[in-house]
């Protein structure tokens, strides 16, 4: 099943879920009022006997309060958690008790786990997601976010310690794949509705422990009260029980999913193998200390929890299973970690791919095929992992060790308008940057100049992904002083070029600017006029004569089985922003045929120009489907 | 169970998510600026583990200035213990005074330094001793951004815990002081005067 798939299944899956759960709500509300009733009516059949004999209860009279009570509790608090993991993967990780790793302060085992996801983030065309250590001796690893914008990778010190260069890859690998198929999303709503259930217990709980009222008439409400409690707790519970039995069935399934795309990225079974066998040779094995580590089970990459209680709760598969599946040949024996060590198999790749000689980047003539594009996004393979890494290896060290500091880094967004802009603009953003920066930093603004002229333009997309985690660390108002710096940038020669606009719609959706709709709803036919704008752009983009473009642009069209429309070469990249917005909230299943029919444009005229890939590449990241650097 | 009754329940659990998202808002803010600090520290040590190398190769060359040099090694090493001490309790009055004290003194002893420095020319062409300094003045800079941001993070936490309805419940959630902002003597490695951006 590919990425679009995978979303398009995650959105019906939720639509599902929405709908079992509004009955489990009115279930819940049927059978309280119902026992309710019969409680309050043998509490007055005793007080019959005492003094007077009232019309007993029907269940319809008291079920508008019980069902509001329980309504609301229960909206409250699935509000109030989603809400609270409404900051994304951030929120988890910071729960977690986890430490975020800077790139300018590691130790090398950290550095090594740094670069391990750095390789697999660029493989995968997302940027770099924040590192958050965990202090825990055991091996775990989890990843968490709504999109890949927000996403973050959180591995225990145990894992970072004695798992070997091969294995945290397919640790990575396995947690990369839970952000492209859309699990995070979908496991985030279900801890929060979860959360709603769990209440109506303490509501139970509440009732219980009131203080009973004591009557001269001595009737039964204390013990009302007593029994309502009961009711809830037990109702409640049961309804957390169900939640679980079906988070837990859904989650071991996507577990195994996460396994196999793990093995697809890296072509290497042993690396996640070995990670599992020690999982299970060690004697910590994957339990965490943490106490909320029940609540984000289904984010672990094993299990953190070892519950006494059966396989239906369990959040993942057994480790044997796992094992077995990606390794039908295996003798049974787990691996002890501190004996095996975490060095072998550790030479830097980066090292590795020195020998295998880096393509010429420049010289990328050769026709892709668009279902090779469109398949490679949401699951890479190997060939990009290679790739990523020979494209690491392009850019020298001084410079990556730049990107991990965040002056540093704000400073390299500042150049890359100016490396690639022609001479006199250049001197232009010079001069305006003389005026704004300290002199210490236009210095070191220049340094990082000479060094970015000597690289290749498709290397820009991949710095801005490098430079994420410590562009993250910019306070609010840094960050918007940095982006007015680069829009006056863009604007000191009045046309907006390709590289500025791309620069520029990057930034702000990397950092979460960009407020979108509402997504997956949309249709290609209501979106007719953004599409035309979006594929003029692009033909213009790579064609230099009106007609060729004209003909790009059609060979595009087509594909995309919609009423006819004509090329605009008036078409302006300023106008991009707000056509790509509303694209974003396309239907999953919609997107395919937009990007086939953006790659068909493209390579109509049999080259890749430097702009076009740039474009490509940019409206694939801005749509939420990360196309990896064509390889 | 009565219409007023509902009513006053909704009411209630309304309130007790109201404050309990203060307060997670509360956590947030603090671990922010908290982790803010962790690159201010980063920067600073890089800065305190260059100085012993600058202050041996001056040694070599002014036998004399032992006094100078001296002043510069205590400074420092009072700098790295303000550190440490920061770094375990960010934000706290105490210790960003301290640290903000301990910085400046250092920041006297480098400017005494380099006043002395100027009457021995081999020194200043000395290759070592002019990449050191230019690393120094590279950190410099660095430290004051970082610095910019901690700044930042630390009157968001403020702002928000002095304001209403944060104010009414902070003291109960053990946010009882408002966090310090780092301030530094501005040394005279720092030469220009504060411009809009990135200083």
């Amino acid at each position: 099943m590919n990425f679009f798939e995978q979303q398009d299944r995650a959105r019906a899956s939720t639509f599902r879920l929405v709908a079992l759960f509004v009955f489990a709500i009115a279930t819940l509300v049927l059978v309280t009022s119902y026992l309710a009733v019969m409680v309050v009516n043998i509490a007055q059949q005793q007080n019959a006997a005492r003094h007077y004999v009232a019309a007993p209860l029907h269940v319809t009279q008291l079920m508008p309060e019980v069902a509001l009570v329980i309504i609301s509790v229960v909206l409250l608090g699935a509000l109030y958690r989603t809400a609270q993991l409404r900051s994304g993967g951030k929120a988890v990780a910071e729960q977690m008790g986890g430490r975020l790793l800077h790139g300018n302060d590691a130790s090398a085992e950290e550095r090594k786990i740094l670069n391990v996801v750095e390789e697999m983030a660029i493989a995968s065309g997302v940027p770099v997601p924040p590192v958050y250590v965990i202090e825990d001796d055991a091996i775990n690893a989890f990843a968490a976010g709504y999109h890949p914008q927000d996403a973050v990778i959180g591995i225990t010190r145990g894992a970072v310690h004695l798992l070997s260069r091969d294995e945290l890859q397919g640790v990575i690998a396995h947690e990369f794949s839970h952000i492209f198929n859309g699990d995070m999303r979908l496991n985030l709503r279900l801890i929060g509705w979860l959360h709603g259930l769990l209440l109506i217990t303490l509501i139970g709980r509440i009732l219980l422990q009131a203080p009973r009222p004591i009557n001269r008439d001595r009737d039964q409400t204390g013990n009302i009260m007593f029994m309502l409690g009961l009711l809830f707790i037990v109702l409640g519970y049961a309804g957390v029980l169900f939640g679980n039995l079906i988070k837990s069935a859904v989650s071991r399934q996507r577990e195994f999913l996460a396994d196999a795309s793990s093995v697809q990225f890296t072509r290497n079974p042993d690396g996640i193998g070995n990670a599992l066998k020690k999982i299970g040779g060690y004697s910590l094995g994957s339990r965490l200390m943490q106490s909320n580590a029940t609540e984000i089970g289904h984010l672990l990459f094993g299990e953190g929890v070892y519950e006494r209680s059966s396989w239906l709760f369990a959040t993942h598969p057994p480790l044997e299973e796992r094992i077995r599946r990606i390794d039908p040949q295996w003798d049974g024996k787990m691996l002890d970690p501190k004996e095996t060590g975490s060095t072998e198999g550790d030479e830097d790749s980066r090292q590795s791919a020195h020998g295998t000689g880096a393509r010429d980047l420049r010289s990328v003539q050769t026709a892709v095929l668009e279902t090779a594009v469109v398949t490679a996004i949401g699951a890479p393979t190997d060939r990009h992992l290679s790739h990523a890494v020979a494209r690491l290896a392009e850019i020298p060290d001084q410079l990556r060790e730049q990107l991990a500091t965040p002056l540093d880094a704000s400073l390299l967004l500042c150049a890359l308008p100016v490396a690639r802009a022609a001479a006199d603009t250049a001197r232009q953003e010079l001069a305006l940057l003389q005026q704004q920066l300290s002199s210490a930093s236009y210095q070191q603004l220049t340094r990082q100049l000479s060094l970015l002229q000597v690289l290749p333009r498709e290397l820009d997309q991949t710095l801005l992904e490098l430079a994420q985690p410590a562009l993250r660390q910019l306070s609010p108002a840094q960050w918007q002083q940095l982006n007015s710096l680069v829009q006056q940038l863009a604007d000191v020669d009045g046309e907006l070029s390709v590289q500025e606009c791309t620069l520029l719609l990057l930034m702000k959706h990397y950092q979460g600017d960009d407020r979108r709709p509402q997504a997956g709803r949309l249709l290609l036919v209501e979106c007719r006029d953004d599409c035309v704008l979006l594929l003029s752009v692009l033909a213009r983009a790579g064609n230099e004569n009106a007609d060729e473009a004209a003909a790009a642009f059609a060979a595009g069209w087509n594909r995309l089985q919609l009423p006819a429309a004509a090329y605009q070469p008036a078409a302006a990249l300023a106008q991009l922003e707000p056509a790509i917005k509303r694209l974003a909230a396309l239907r999953p299943l919609q997107k395919p045929a937009l990007l086939k029919a953006m790659v068909c444009c493209v390579q109509n005229d049999g080259k890749l120009a430097v702009d076009e890939i740039a474009l490509l590449r940019t409206v694939a990241a801005l749509l939420d489907c990360p196309l990896p650097p064509l390889a | 169970m009565s219409v007023g009754m509902i009513v006053t329940l909704v009411v209630m659990a309304v309130l007790l998510f109201g404050a309990i998202g203060i307060y997670n808002q509360l956590v947030a803010l603090k671990n922010r600026f908290e982790n803010a600090f962790a690159q201010i520290a980063v920067q600073l040590k890089r800065r305190y583990d260059l100085i012993p190398n600058l202050v041996e190769t001056a040694k070599a060359y002014m036998k004399h200035e032992s006094g100078t040099l001296e002043a510069v090694i205590k400074a420092r090493n009072q700098a790295l213990t303000g550190l440490t001490a920061a770094s375990a309790a960010p934000g706290s009055a105490t210790a960003m005074t301290s640290l903000g004290q301990a910085e400046g003194q250092l920041a006297g002893a480098m400017s005494r330094l380099n006043v002395v420095m100027e009457a021995y020319p081999d020194l200043k062409a000395n290759q070592n001793m002019m990449q050191v300094s230019e690393e120094l003045t590279s950190t410099e800079n660095k430290v004051a951004f970082a610095r910019q941001a901690f700044n930042d993070a630390v009157t968001a936490y403020n702002t928000y815990k002095q304001s209403f309805p944060a104010v009414v419940l902070a003291a109960m959630f053990g946010h009882v002081a408002n966090a310090t902002l780092l301030e530094f003597a501005d040394s005279a490695a720092i030469q220009d005067a504060p411009k809009v951006s990135f200083n």
